[in-house]
């Protein structure tokens, strides 16, 4: 039983914004900080608007510099910790997250007692934006996976900006179609190819999101991820670490030869990529 | 105006004339957004088996079905396929048109014959863009595509062939109107991505403990509450995400509302 808006606001001592009747602005009483789980730590203190901060996010960095600067003071950069959990079951949207290089793991629960992630979301990613369009999470678990910078906006602010001139909303549509995609792509890959296949596939989208060749992950997580035993990946990780495609040690891996893991990967990377690497043209 | 055969069960003997009312997108629209949508209205059987798009084509038409079921497949290189999603009474075929990624590279099949309302993308564009009720619902129909795409994802990879049979046979007969369904063990071996022969044994358990019966492309369906005892979680998660969502029982006409 899913428990409706204000039933979820009454729980967990939070009240519904009256002017928003999807009921997704919501406000702790007392302490407006945040509202998903731990307290924000290492929160960098909002830049001022003339501050420039280098936005690696492409969502933000694709819109023109005067819808851009409307957006600024509605903005502020935070830092994502490992682990953060952002939006779990019940939890309301308050914020639309914009990674710069933080990636964050989409998770679904399975019978309780694991989790499998179904999609990951980064620098071109618009974190909580399709939770948001629901009103309501219901079963999706948004994890920090890998630490970074995002830049963040309220939600009822973002609407707000999104219905004026500009490319906003469109591009946010475009997103979540592209997040659609990445879902069901990422399903029937896991469904049919090969664990080399898809564990290159994974490392090469966790590099496009990272933005760096040095990926923070162990085999175990990674196992967790793509939902495979993590002997599994053990022995594709050690193909490619024999090949000289990846070297790894101690919950890093190195990325050495991205065209051979291109090669190595299923048609799905590309198929994921250009759709989108096309939402944002 | 229906030339093609319906080569379906999924509808009932006393099978009225369809209402746009019949898909529940369409029945959810305020009376003026009906009515400025209703001249370009169309109704079209859709054949089991018909492609409405294959994958990179560009859309002429969204498919709002009504008594029609249409599997939304991921295909790989090599031509194997799997369901991801499938769209009935409660959805829409072409979210690409009004979410702007242009293309996709899925592509949609009809699983069930039935019929469907389809409507030309300028007056469909033109409502979407008034950003009213037409917008919001089709917005809320996309995060329910995409929870049924994950969960299908997950239940692909964790859950018993037969589990995921189960899921299967619920959610067709969710947007049925007869506990009839047309459809192959070979069919449903390619919609789950599965070997026939995993179908085969799993339908056959079914049959056996009085769940379904099956003949030659034919599933009828005995026991509804017996296939829920046996399904995974992942069907009431889909059910109950798209329910809330749309805030209307699925399938309002049918036998099982």
């Amino acid at each position: 039983m899913i428990p409706s808006i204000p039933e979820l606001a009454l729980m967990r001592g939070l009240r519904p914004d009256p002017g928003n009747n999807r009921g997704c602005a919501i406000e702790r009483r007392g302490a407006p900080e945040r509202m998903s789980r731990p307290p924000a730590r290492g929160l960098l203190a909002p830049m001022p608007a003339s501050n420039p901060v280098l936005v690696r996010n492409r969502i933000l960095s694709t819109l023109a510099k005067t819808e851009y600067r409307r957006l600024r003071p509605g903005l502020e950069q935070v830092a994502l910790q490992e682990n953060e959990v952002l939006y779990a079951p019940g939890d309301v949207v308050r914020y639309i997250y914009f990674p710069d290089d933080a990636v964050v793991s989409l998770l679904f629960d399975v019978d309780g007692h694991r989790t499998v992630e179904v999609a990951m979301e980064g620098n071109e990613g618009a974190v909580g934006l399709a939770i948001y369009l629901a009103g309501v999470n219901s079963c999706n678990l948004s994890i920090v996976r890998d630490p970074g910078t995002a830049m963040r906006m309220e939600v009822n602010v973002l609407t707000k900006c999104a219905n004026q001139r500009g490319r906003l909303q469109d591009l946010l549509r475009r997103y979540v179609h592209a997040l659609v995609t990445q879902v069901a792509q990422a399903g029937v890959c896991n469904r049919f190819h090969s664990i080399e296949a898809r564990l290159a596939r994974w490392l090469l989208m966790t590099q496009d999101r990272v933005g760096s060749h040095e990926l923070r992950a162990t085999q175990e997580s990674i196992a967790r991820m793509l939902g495979v035993r993590r002997s599994s990946v053990t022995a594709a990780a050690g193909r490619f670490h024999e090949q000289h495609m990846i070297d790894y040690c101690r919950g890093r891996i190195e990325i050495l030869d991205q065209r051979r893991l291109r090669a190595a990967s299923c048609s799905c990377y590309g198929i994921i990529k250009r759709q989108y690497d096309s939402f944002l043209n | 105006m229906r030339t093609t055969p319906r080569g379906n069960g999924g509808v009932s003997p006393e099978h009225k004339p369809d209402l746009p009312a019949q898909n529940r997108l369409l029945a959810a629209l305020p009376a003026d957004v009906r009515e400025r949508l209703q001249p370009d209205l169309e109704s079209v059987p859709l054949a089991l088996g018909a492609v409405i798009y294959e994958a990179h084509d560009a859309l002429s038409y969204v498919y709002f079905p009504t008594t029609a079921i249409v599997s939304l497949l991921y295909t790989m290189e090599n031509g194997s396929s799997a369901e991801m999603g499938v769209v009935g009474c409660d959805g829409v075929v072409g979210i690409a048109v009004f979410m702007g990624g242009d293309t996709t590279p899925n592509r949609a099949v009809v699983q069930s014959g039935g019929d469907a309302f389809r409507l030309p993308l300028k007056p469909f564009r033109e409502e979407f863009r008034r950003s009213g009720e037409l917008h919001r619902l089709l917005l809320l129909y996309t995060q329910a595509l995409l929870t049924q795409m994950s969960q299908t994802a997950v239940c692909n990879r964790l859950h018993s062939v037969e589990q995921q049979l189960c899921r299967w046979l619920l959610l067709s007969h969710d947007r049925l109107q007869s506990n009839d369904l047309i459809m192959t063990q070979e069919l449903i071996a390619n919609m789950l991505g599965v070997r026939r022969e995993g179908v085969s044994v799993a339908a056959h358990r079914l049959q056996q403990d009085g769940l379904i019966r099956y003949r030659r492309g034919h599933i009828t369906i005995i026991d509804r509450p017996g296939l829920e005892s046996r399904v995974c979680e992942c069907y009431q998660v889909v059910k109950k995400e798209c329910d809330r969502l749309l805030a209307r029982p699925l399938n309002p006409l049918g036998p099982c509302a």
